[in-house]
């Protein structure tokens, strides 16, 4: 019995390089808007957003929302389903960012707030940086 | 003019308005509207509520400042007593009945024998600390009397952000330890329909009233707020949206750029963060606080009032003065 124990924990050793690989995960993404979608606002610049950082601190599935154990890795970058030009529509690229639900970075960061904890929050201060200058 | 004369001009004002059908009906449209529907279903809104016996109401009132009543009776279209009298029938009401004391206590008995049933709406917050002794209606702790009476209800609404989650009740130190509805009675299984805001607009009142009345319960967000009005920020439906787009935000009250009209986001907007109708559903059909000036506050929020404030300054990053 602990013959083949170690001969399966040997196995998942060997496959561990394959799925590093397979799952890189960027530490830095910036954050494009699709080149079809018209601008909201004219002074929102790509936003840089620390991806490995959030992935430190939460689990995959709560953004990747759609990922489940069959679909592991086909639903990456959040535009895939996010690229509609709405404001309103959930699958549009602005309601990715900005909805309610704790998949979308402001509706993730209020429900920290109401915890209590202190994550960006400020529109110009937080996500999108716009000086006095600009 | 006379002060009897006054009173028979009045008479003959409010007998002339009365509730007469076109008021009725004129109530039904907006309401539609107010519920994201064509004005023209007003019409199937007034044939379903007339179909329906008039559903019996309780509204409780526990610790608060009763600015949410206030703002139901300054319902213009309908007029409350259209409210009242033609689409529920309010047997409690500790601001509008006449009855108090003894009488009042009997009048709350009564509605709850009533056979059919009936909705319990409660304003305010719940004081919780030393058994709730700290919030007391004749002799009864509030926590014991809504325990009672939303136990009983078919349905329960909960008035206003003190209600829905604590508001200003709940804010630091909270002497009272007053909590919301929904976390005071959750032990009874009891979860409310939120209608946050300070005050909440009158019109979601009327139309999750007459949602629940036709249509039977609206959709919830998380929070426990019907989506009808509850369901976009107040930043995209905003007036001053289209300078925010631009960048152009207002940096002193006082400026010519915030009489322009300019986004408030600098002095402390919590607009983008807010789920609630103001912009579209007005006050006194009139106006709201960003048009009149002021940044939303994020009054219908649960974090209100401690995690929004502190108000008109742009809202505390980490590492900012508290």
């Amino acid at each position: 019995m602990h013959r083949i124990r170690c001969l399966a924990a040997a196995f998942l050793l060997l496959l561990l390089p394959t799925a590093l690989l397979a799952y890189e995960v960027p530490k830095e993404i910036i954050i494009k808007r699709p080149e079809k979608n018209q601008p909201l606002a004219v002074w929102v610049a790509p936003v840089t957003f620390p991806h490995g950082k959030h992935a430190v601190l939460n689990s995959c599935d709560s953004c990747h929302h759609e990922e489940s154990d069959r679909t592991l890795g086909q639903f990456l970058p959040c535009t895939q389903c996010h690229n509609k030009p709405t404001v309103t529509e959930t699958s549009s690229f602005y309601m990715a960012w900005h909805n309610d639900s704790t998949h979308s970075c402001l509706g993730c960061h209020r429900k920290m707030r109401e915890a209590g904890k202190m994550p960006p929050l400020s529109c110009t201060r937080g996500c999108h940086k716009k000086t006095e200058a600009q | 003019m006379n002060a009897l004369a006054q009173l028979v001009a009045r008479r003959a004002e409010a007998e002339e308005r009365g509730v007469s059908r076109r008021d009725f009906l004129k109530f039904c449209g907006m309401v539609a509207v107010a519920m994201g529907l064509e004005a023209s279903m007003g019409a199937q809104i007034a044939r379903a509520l007339e179909g329906k016996k008039k559903p019996s109401v309780i509204y409780m009132h526990g610790a608060e400042c009763t600015g949410c009543t206030e703002a139901l009776l300054r319902l213009v279209d309908p007029y409350f007593d259209v409210l009242i009298m033609e689409v529920v029938s309010l047997d409690y009401c500790e601001t509008v009945m006449a009855a108090a004391g003894h009488a009042a206590h009997a009048a709350l008995q009564k509605a709850m024998k009533n056979p059919g049933g009936y909705f319990c709406v409660i304003e305010g917050a719940i004081p919780t600390r030393d058994g709730g002794v700290y919030g007391q209606v004749g002799g009864q702790t509030m926590l014991s009397l809504f325990t009672e009476v939303a136990g009983k209800a078919k349905g329960v609404i909960a008035m206003g952000s003190c209600a829905s989650y604590g508001g200003i009740q709940a804010a630091a130190p909270n002497p009272s330890k007053a909590i919301g509805v929904g976390a005071a009675l959750k032990p009874l299984g009891i979860a409310p329909i939120n209608l946050p805001g300070c005050p909440p607009n009158p019109v979601n009142f009327v139309g999750t009233v007459v949602h629940l009345l036709t249509k039977g319960l609206p959709e919830l967000d998380t929070s426990g707020r019907p989506k009808l009005f509850y369901g976009k920020t107040v930043h995209d439906m905003c007036e001053r949206r289209p300078h925010f787009d631009k960048g152009e935000f207002a940096l002193t009250f006082s400026s010519q750029q915030a009489r322009d009209g300019w986004c408030l986001h600098k002095l402390g907007c919590r607009g983008p963060w807010t789920y609630n109708n103001c912009p579209t559903a007005l006050f006194n059909q009139t106006t709201w606080p960003v048009r009149s000036g002021a940044p939303c506050i994020g009054c219908s929020e649960p974090g209100f009032w401690d995690q929004l404030a502190p108000f008109n300054r742009d809202v505390r990053e980490k590492g900012d003065d508290a």
